[in-house]
């Protein structure tokens, strides 16, 4: 139906009320376009044979009731006057083209031209937005339930880019609960002569005689010894090759294990550059 | 004895959250045909039966929600959630929904104002998100709709926007910041 209406040349009028009183209608506009879109409707002019005359007095008569209200005008108003007016100017010269334009007139391009595209633009967009508008309010009507409160074990796996730090949490101590540090009750305080230095070059090895396939990054945590404190070393050790560029992680699918595997040093890459889909994996 | 249906119905109802088909694929160890067609039966039975539950596909994924009919019961329990976008906000991701990839200027060429407040709002609640820089001096900012996008509009995907009103200057409109007219599109 709008369609029809718009091969007519007369835009929908939307539902808008109509301007009677410009200054207080003037704040509910979206910018310049949208006024203009307003008055070619409300006027019930011809988008496609635009009474830029007609349309410019209206536009610079909303303009100036809103400058009379001593109201903050936005620059893109102003542009949109001139921009009128130069249109108007131009239509005023001798020889305007004949209406409507076509290609085999060789009167040149009408200067209304560029600005009935952009209001048919935007007029397009605007209808969509009223589309977009109806779908939001049915889709009020529907309520969903959101994640619900359940043990952390059975959490519904997040998508990626969507940890949050509890989530991390969680997860190391599922990795503690696994090697049963919660467990001990007794403890004695001993010197660890356990370093970060040690302990990458440990992992290098076992990661480097795994070869293109890598190790499970479970299998290392397993592998660690040395109780909580050997599982914070493989941590702290994988972040400083990772970022050292010397190794690379990757987990195939959602969910999957995470592999990590040796890079050779030609193909070593910036850790700056890495893209964050990696640095995420 | 376990269906097919049985399974994807538990887990669309433990999720809350839409889940994808190759969620329920990965749980049920099923193929994902089998599971898309589970998918469509259990939507076909909710919808016969006066429950007030209902099965839907919507951003890329697969949700239980309630039905509309039963939305102001619902509502005198729940409160209302975050407030309606403001018809800027609904304009400008519009906009970022059909021309995606986009940048900030693309809008403010087709809305001719300003729109770098309003994409902020739009960025803060998630329903749209940086995708990306073009590759052009200055390297703006790319925008793309986001998951959270399609659910809020409850669409099953972007696919299903509807087509943009006739335009046959589109794809020319598209390619340049600000539209180039062709005489021949004016010809009507």
């Amino acid at each position: 139906m709008q369609t029809a209406e718009v091969v007519q040349g007369v835009l929908p009028t939307m539902g808008r009320p109509s301007l009677i009183l410009p200054t207080v209608a003037l704040a509910s506009f979206e910018g310049p376009l949208d006024l203009l879109l307003h008055l070619v409707r409300d006027g019930r002019m011809d988008i496609f044979n635009l009474p830029i005359s007609e349309l410019c007095d209206k536009y610079l008569a909303v303009i100036k009731s809103y400058d009379e209200l001593n109201l903050h005008l936005a620059g893109e108003f102003l542009v949109m006057a001139a921009t009128l007016i130069e249109i108007k100017s131009r239509m005023l010269l001798p020889k305007p083209p004949s209406d409507p334009p076509s290609d085999d007139d060789g009167s040149g391009p009408d200067p209304r031209m560029e600005l009935v595209q952009r209001l048919l633009d935007y007029a397009k967009y605007q209808e969509m937005s009223e589309w977009m508008h109806t779908v939001e309010g049915e889709r009020r009507n529907v309520f969903f339930r959101s994640q619900s409160p359940l043990a952390p074990e059975f959490r519904v796996p997040p998508q990626f880019g969507e940890l949050s730090a509890d989530q991390l949490v969680i997860a190391m101590q599922r990795v503690i609960d696994a090697m049963g540090a919660g467990e001990r009750q007794v403890t004695s305080v001993r010197r660890h002569r356990l370093t970060v230095r040690l302990t990458m070059r440990i992992l290098l090895t076992r990661i480097t005689e795994a070869g293109e396939k890598g190790v499970d990054l479970l299998d290392l945590i397993s592998e660690a010894g040395n109780g909580l404190l050997g599982v914070i070393m493989v941590f702290l050790s994988l972040l400083e090759l990772l970022r050292s560029g010397t190794i690379a992680v990757a987990q195939d699918e959602f969910c999957g294990e995470i592999r990590a595997f040796f890079i050779p040093e030609p193909l070593r890459i910036d850790w700056t550059s890495v893209t964050d889909e990696e640095s995420d994996a | 004895m376990r269906s097919l249906l049985g399974m994807v119905e538990a887990l669309l109802f433990v999720s809350g959250d839409p889940l994808t088909v190759k969620d329920l694929v990965k749980a049920t160890e099923w193929d994902e045909d089998a599971v898309v067609a589970a998918l469509h039966e259990l939507q076909q039975r909710y919808v016969t039966s006066d429950g007030g539950i209902q099965c839907s596909e919507v951003a890329n994924g697969w949700q239980m929600t309630t039905k509309p009919d039963y939305a102001h019961v619902v509502g005198k329990l729940l409160a209302p959630n975050a407030n309606r976008l403001s018809k800027a906000a609904l304009e400008v991701v519009t906009i970022i929904a059909y021309r995606q990839p986009c940048t900030s200027s693309d809008i403010e060429a087709i809305r001719g104002v300003t729109s770098d407040g309003v994409l902020r709002t739009l960025v803060e609640r998630e329903l749209v998100a940086d995708v990306g820089r073009r590759q052009t001096p200055g390297r703006p900012i790319l925008y793309g709709t986001t998951d959270a996008f399609l659910h809020y509009f409850g669409l099953a995907s972007i696919d299903a926007l509807p087509p943009l009103p006739d335009d046959p200057d589109a794809e020319v409109a598209a390619a340049t910041e600000t539209a180039v007219v062709k005489a021949g599109g004016l010809d009507l």
